[in-house]
């Protein structure tokens, strides 16, 4: 059982044009990539033929196509559109990519494994700073910067820090999670911030790392 | 026949690849992996061969085709014959030996599949817009020893190292052990007879196997050097797509993937596989 939330899974621009990009969540794989209109699509890693991932294969515009065997998922509804060993033949009926719910907010894509999750609400804009992949569980590191001064937890994967930090977890698998940090508000000297928050997140990672 | 925890009797029992014997270290000593136990095989200076399990089992061994086999049990049947390898005029040569992280029957698989030349091997085994997959025919054999795919065509623009240009290109296969497959296709340069190519799969784990291709070709005109050039540009395309495929063994279960009329190959297989019991890289 994967808790019933949206979790950040990639920012706005880890989705430039006509990408797939690689992610993961609670263990399951994921393909995230954005068609020509804009559309978000987050997808089962996997394609349906013969479970090759769809991240290695192309993004066309408006379908992804399978690296292997060329199988075209259309963007929005996921499905098989082309079977190219069989131009003539009918596509295996009602064939689709496996579909995640997908939010947008703040600058990040959210997904849920849980349809029944409540949208993630990031309402007055964010400044994405980075995320950090981290070889640990979630609840070592959110644990960790708990103990921060000036930092407040909001729930298990949600961390406020000195007013205007967010911080977030990706649980990703066993041992392994990505931290999302976002500024909330007025960003003033947004370089300034980066490094300040980087070289933070660093010694974080150095830390949790170091220590296993 | 002996058995062992965990991996079925055929396997068990079964003769496997365990070394090329023209690649043997200077010292001939080899220390490998076969069904996810430490074997050795060692290569005296007089020719003889000698694979053993751990600290000192000595394992029953057998040669053909330039490599030895080895098994952990007690083989009831000789290995598989490939008559052409003894015709006069074959050049019989190493097509390189590639180290994958998949288990033994992904990689049978996508030996015996056609439909993704003009994705993987793109210019070479195959090109859009021709990517149909005719219909071709499989069959078990009566006595349960070998699956075999007969009667296949696909268009290919550079179907091997001396072709000059694109040509439907006649191919038949047979697997006639779980992790070893025989593909028979047009010689360019011999019309009406068949090239050899051959995998042997080592399983050296799971999840991890050595795949050697072996090659019997009617071309005395292409030098070694470009014939394994091509193979291996072959299989270097290949790898990237079994790597990437998920789960890494075999799933057996008909519904487990999709399955269409040009996998007719694959499906053959996997109910074979299922018939004899195989566990070692499947998902049962």
């Amino acid at each position: 059982m994967t808790p019933a939330r949206y979790f950040p899974v990639a920012a706005e621009r880890d989705l430039p044009y006509r990408h797939v990009f690689h992610a993961r969540l609670f263990d399951q794989e994921l393909a995230i990539w954005r068609a020509d209109d804009d559309q978000i699509n987050i997808w089962d890693n996997r394609c349906r033929h013969r479970g090759v991932r769809l991240s290695i294969g192309q993004n066309m515009g408006r379908d992804l196509r399978c690296q292997y065997h060329g199988w075209r998922y259309a963007s929005g509804d996921g499905a098989c559109t082309t079977v190219p060993a069989h131009p003539a033949g009918p596509v295996p009926e009602a064939l689709c990519a496996r579909r995640f719910p997908v939010a947008r907010a703040g600058g990040l894509i959210w997904t849920s494994l849980d349809d029944r999750a409540p949208l993630p609400d990031l309402a007055g804009g964010a400044l994405v700073l980075r995320a950090l992949p981290i070889m640990a569980e979630s609840s070592r590191v959110m644990d960790a910067i708990a103990a921060w001064p000036g930092a407040a937890r909001l729930d298990p994967f949600t961390l406020q820090v000195d007013g205007d930090l967010r911080l977030m977890a990706q649980p990703a698998g066993p041992g392994q999670m990505v931290l999302h940090a976002l500024h909330l508000g007025p960003a003033g000297d947004a370089m300034a911030l980066r490094r300040a928050v980087n070289h933070r997140l660093e010694d974080l990672r150095r830390q949790i790392e170091g220590d296993r | 026949m002996s058995v062992a925890a965990g991996i079925d009797p055929d396997t068990w029992n079964r003769w496997h690849v365990v070394a090329r014997l023209d690649e043997m270290p200077a010292d001939g000593i080899r220390r490998t992996r076969l069904l996810g136990h430490d074997i050795t095989v060692a290569l005296a200076p007089d020719g003889t061969v000698e694979v053993t399990r751990g600290p000192g089992e000595i394992l029953p061994v057998t040669f053909a085709y330039g490599f030895a086999w080895a098994s952990l049990g007690t083989p009831s049947a000789p290995l598989f014959a490939i008559p052409e390898y003894h015709e006069a005029d074959r050049r019989n040569l190493n097509g390189g030996t590639f180290r994958v992280k998949t288990s033994a029957p992904r990689a049978i698989e996508n030996f015996l599949d056609m439909a993704h030349f003009p994705f993987v091997h793109t210019g070479v085994l195959g090109a859009e817009p021709h990517t149909e997959v005719k219909d071709y025919d499989v069959a078990i054999a009566a006595d349960g020893t070998e699956v075999t795919a007969t009667r296949c065509l696909f268009y290919q623009p550079l179907a091997a190292a001396s072709s000059t240009g694109g040509a439907d290109v006649a191919y038949r296969y047979r697997v006639p052990h779980p992790y070893c497959a025989i593909l028979y296709k047009d010689s360019p340069a011999h019309p009406g007879r068949m090239d050899v190519i051959t995998i042997f799969i080592q399983p050296a784990e799971e999840e991890e196997v050595i795949a050697s291709l072996f090659l019997s070709l009617l071309d005395d005109e292409t030098p070694d050097e470009d014939i394994r050039r091509f193979q291996q540009h072959i299989f270097a395309e290949d790898k990237p797509i079994l790597e990437n495929q998920l789960p890494r063994r075999l799933p057996l279960a008909p519904r487990a993937e999709t399955p269409i009329r040009a996998d007719k190959s694959s499906i053959a297989y996997r109910r074979w596989l299922r018939q004899q019991g195989t566990s070692f890289g499947v998902i049962r």
